[in-house]
This record gives structure tokens, C-alpha cells and sequence, in this order.
């Protein structure tokens, strides 16, 4: 069974038009699952209607069998759906430790323990932890999100380009990260503007073209078509 | 000489107190972005709280401080609650203006209530002790304890908390800290009250500073805003260093410029700020 299944969703923001138009995923427990496709195909519209910063105005949307439509953006982390926006993603004029703590604020038992599992799981925060996350680079940044998104304990982590604006290394360093964190039993669904990076490294993929599924199946596969590739990605081999 | 380290002293003492209310309108800017002005109304709430408290109910004056914080909190959120939030959608100005009316009707609620007598707390009269030609009232040096007091007190709940730092939190970043399971309506009413309650601490302190009348929080209000703008909007150690500053610059004006144009320097710190500090003197926004 699904642990995540969104299915016939049409969202938008309040007094447009639907962004996403009958839209339908499904994440498998212990899966990265990669929506690839080109800016404005309503990629990121879907992972904030799932985290409930969208209300779908159709559509169904169950996580662990219950639905999760309507929720307000707590409830949603409150049941381990956790986002991570591409942007804004840590609270810049708090230091790293106080980030991970306020990460952590949905279940604030043994902090100190999760904290330093965390850190140890990402070694640069504990070298920098009294650290303003405002002085952190890019790719710390993002190593911030992720460890902040880890303190509650995620069953599913919805990542929203978190390699933008990065370099080559860093981004495979925190795909590395990400497989890291699949293999101890959370679910990733990872929206990627890099989509030969994300076929590499994903188990499935979905391609949304003008808010609708275009393609769906197993990364590898994907990989391995030439059309998707040609026609979906972008790559003139 | 001695005159400048007396307006030293008597501007450290006045800005002390300055920066009591300047950091409860700069935690409401930062976790709600808007400008409350009814700040000025709400130092008088607190000062008749203070007053009913310690002439009416006989309390010690600090008991009277703790009254004016709860009241002038509590009035400060009920006010917001029906006033000011219904109009957040409409944009910071909107409610900025709305906070000025709102002041004045609550101004208007207390003299309704306590008239327009001006009344005094029950302290007992002390001599003034002098250190080397500089004079310095009992009272004076109570009430800038109590609003250095009042100051760490706010500054570790919002450092050293997780209450404080989810404050912070949603004053950063709103949404992100909702998907983190804040709830930000709740922080700002928190915000809200612990601004409104320094405006109430700092109503009693100037009460017992000089006496009480309902304009007593339109006298500073302008020092106040002048303070916090200085400092930086939203910056709580910020509002501490405007208020200091602007303290200082009334108290040292008096040397160049007759006492009653000492209120002037408030307006000149504002240009001055804005000219220089575009985002004041800490402020990061």
C-alpha cells in the first residue's frame, strides 16, 4: 500500500485559475520519488498541497490511509508529512542550534538527544551549532532544512529543490544525504529542477507538464528513454 | 563639567525607561509587522492600573508594576483582538492608522473612568543622595532597576525559551514556522501582550517618575517611536540602545536648547536615523 497517494487533485492560489489539474502520485514507504518537469508545471504547487499550504479544491489526498486534505500545514507535519521549501527554509537571525530545536517544537522530548543525532548525522551543523543560520552558505543552508526536518521524526520529507543555486559537489552531496536518510525508513519526494540528477538517484519519478501527469515509472527506466529524455528533459544526445 | 555627568546620569536613568515600552512596540513590529501606536494609550492604561493598585488597593509599588503589566497586556491583546486584527489584510498602514484611533478612544475610556485630575502614587518623599556633586533620586535609581529588570527578564524568556524562540521564529519567517508546528496567531497574541505589558511597566515608572494623567503616554510616545526607530524596528536590543540614545540627547540638549524643545530631539533622532540608518542602528530588516 501507498504510504502517500494523492490522486485527481486540481489546486491554485486563491482567485487564480487551477494550477494543477487532476494530478495523481503515489510515494511507497522508504521510496525518493522525483517530480520532474519544466518551470510552471505545477511541481512545487503539488508538494504545497500536500504539506497544506494549498487547499485542493478536488481531488483526494491520504497519507498512511487517512486523509490529510484540508489540513492546516501543523496538523500536516504533526502526522510526519515534513516540507521543506526551496527558499526561506530556516529561520536566518536564529542560530543553527536554536533551528534545530524550533525544528524539533511538534515533539519537544529528549531535544537535546535528537539534536545531537542530527548532528552527528550532519557533521557541519555541530561544528557551527552557536552559528546565525543567516552566515551559513548555500548548501549548509540546505543541510540546515534537512536536519530541521529530521528532529520530528518524518515519515515522508517533501523537498522542494533543495540542490537550486548550488554547486555540482554540494548537490551530490546532499542526493548522498538524502539516500542516507531513505535508508533509515523515510520516504523522500523530491521536486528537482536537475532531472538527470534526480533519475539517478530517485526510485520513481513523475514528469507534470501545465499541471498534469505527463509520465510516471521507474527512474531507471526514465533514464533510458530517449523520447522522455528528448521531449521531457531536455537533452539534445 | 558636573552639569554634563548630572544629564549623563539623568539621560541613562530616562532612557532606561524609554526602552521599556520601545521594546514592547518593537516585539510587536517584529512578529507582526505592524506599528502599534496605541502603545501611548496603553502606557496610561498601565499607569492607572498602577495607581488603582497602589493608592486605591494599597500595594507596594512593585506589586503595582506586576497590575500594570497584566492589565495593560491584556487590554493591549482584547484591543488588537478587536480593533486591529480584522484589519491586518488591508496592510500595515491600515493598521497603523487604525492603532492611532484605537489610542485615542482608549486615552478617551480611561479619562471616561479616572477623569482628567492629575494624581500622584503613594511613595514615600526621599532625599536625593549625591556622589561627588551629582544628584540622584531613590526613586529614580528604583525605577531604572526596575526597567533594567523588566528588560533582561523580557530578553531571556525571548533568548532562553522555547516559547521566546518560537516568537522569534515566527517574527522571521511565519509560514515556515507554521509548518514547524507554531502556531503564529498564539505568538502574536504573546507578542502583543508582553509589548503592551512593557508599555504598562513603563506607564507606573513614569507615574512615579512624575504623576498621573491620561496623556501621560502621549508625552513619550513620540521619544518611544523615536527610539525604536533609532535602534531598528523589530530589534529588541536595539529598542534598548535607541532608547538609551534618545534619553541622552533630550537630557544633553538642554545645554544648547531651552527644556522645552528637549521633545524636538525625538523628531531630529528620527530624520537622523532614517538618514543615516535606513533600517536603524541594529535593525536587520
Amino acid at each position: 500500500m501507498s504510504l502517500l497517494r494523492a490522486a485527481g487533485i486540481s489546486a491554485g492560489y486563491s482567485g487564480r485559475d487551477d494550477i494543477l489539474k487532476d494530478v495523481g502520485i503515489e510515494v511507497g514507504a522508504c521510496e525518493i520519488v522525483a517530480i520532474l518537469g519544466p518551470n510552471g508545471a505545477g511541481k512545487s504547487t503539488l508538494l504545497k498541497t500536500i504539506a497544506g499550504l494549498v487547499t485542493p479544491r478536488s481531488g483526494t489526498l491520504d497519507f498512511d490511509g487517512r486523509s490529510i486534505a484540508g489540513l492546516t500545514p501543523r496538523d500536516v507535519s504533526r502526522r510526519g508529512v515534513v516540507f521543506v521549501p526551496q527558499e526561506a527554509n530556516v529561520f536566518p537571525s536564529l542560530t543553527i542550534q536554536e533551528n534545530l530545536e524550533i525544528g524539533g517544537y511538534l515533539d519537544r522530548k529528549e531535544m537535546k538527544a535528537r539534536v545531537a543525532e542530527v548532528c552527528e548525522r550532519i557533521p557541519v551543523l555541530s561544528e557551527r551549532r552557536r552559528a546565525k543560520a543567516r552566515t551559513l552558505s548555500g548548501g549548509e543552508r540546505q543541510l540546515l532544512a534537512m536536519g530541521m526536518a529530521l528532529m520530528v521524526g518524518p515519515r515522508i520529507l517533501l523537498l522542494d529543490e533543495p540542490t537550486a543555486g548550488l554547486s555540482p559537489l554540494a548537490a551530490e552531496t546532499l542526493f548522498r544525504m538524502i539516500k542516507l536518510i531513505r535508508d533509515t525508513g523515510v520516504a523522500v519526494t523530491i521536486v528537482e529542477q536537475n532531472a538527470i540528477l534526480a533519475l539517478n538517484n530517485a526510485d520513481r519519478a513523475y514528469i507534470l507538464v501545465d499541471g498534469r501527469n505527463a509520465r510516471s515509472g521507474p527512474a531507471r527506466d526514465m533514464l533510458e528513454d530517449r523520447e522522455i529524455r528528448r521531449v521531457f528533459l531536455g537533452d539534445v544526445d | 563639567m558636573l552639569q554634563v555627568f548630572q544629564l549623563l546620569v539623568n539621560g541613562v536613568m530616562a532612557g532606561a525607561i524609554l526602552a521599556v515600552p520601545a521594546i514592547g512596540f518593537n516585539i510587536v513590529f517584529a512578529v507582526l509587522q505592524i506599528s502599534n501606536f496605541s502603545i501611548a494609550a496603553l502606557i496610561a492604561v498601565g499607569a492607572y492600573a498602577g495607581y488603582t493598585a497602589n493608592v486605591l488597593l494599597g500595594l507596594p509599588p512593585l506589586l503595582a508594576i506586576l497590575a500594570a503589566f497584566l492589565i495593560s497586556g491584556a487590554a493591549g491583546v482584547a484591543s488588537d483582538r478587536l480593533a486591529l486584527r480584522p484589519l491586518r489584510g488591508y496592510g500595515a498602514i491600515a493598521v497603523a492608522i487604525a492603532s492611532l484611533a484605537l489610542n485615542m478612544v482608549l486615552e478617551n475610556i480611561v479619562r471616561f473612568i479616572f477623569g482628567n485630575d492629575v494624581r500622584s502614587l503613594d511613595v514615600p518623599m526621599m532625599r536625593d543622595w549625591i556622589f561627588e556633586g551629582i544628584h540622584v533620586g531613590p526613586q529614580a535609581v528604583f525605577n531604572f532597576l526596575v526597567a533594567i529588570a523588566a528588560m533582561v527578564a523580557l530578553f531571556s524568556l525571548l533568548s532562553f525559551t522555547t516559547v521566546g524562540r518560537a516568537m522569534r521564529a515566527v517574527a522571521d519567517n511565519p509560514t515556515l514556522a507554521n509548518i514547524k508546528g507554531i502556531d503564529p496567531e498564539k505568538m502574536a497574541r504573546l507578542a502583543v501582550f508582553l509589548g503592551m505589558g512593557m508599555a504598562g511597566i513603563a506607564g507606573v515608572l513614569l507615574a512615579l517618575d512624575t504623576a498621573v494623567d491620561p496623556t501621560i503616554g502621549m508625552r513619550v510616545v513620540l521619544s518611544v517611536f523615536a527610539a525604536a526607530v533609532l535602534g531598528g524596528l523589530g530589534s529588541i536590543p536595539g529598542a534598548v540602545v535607541g532608547g538609551l540614545l534618545i534619553g541622552l540627547a533630550e537630557q544633553l540638549s538642554t545645554l544648547v536648547v531651552p527644556v522645552a524643545y528637549s521633545s524636538a530631539i525625538g523628531f531630529a533622532a528620527i530624520i537622523l536615523a532614517l538618514l543615516l540608518f535606513p533600517r536603524g542602528i541594529l535593525g536587520d530588516r
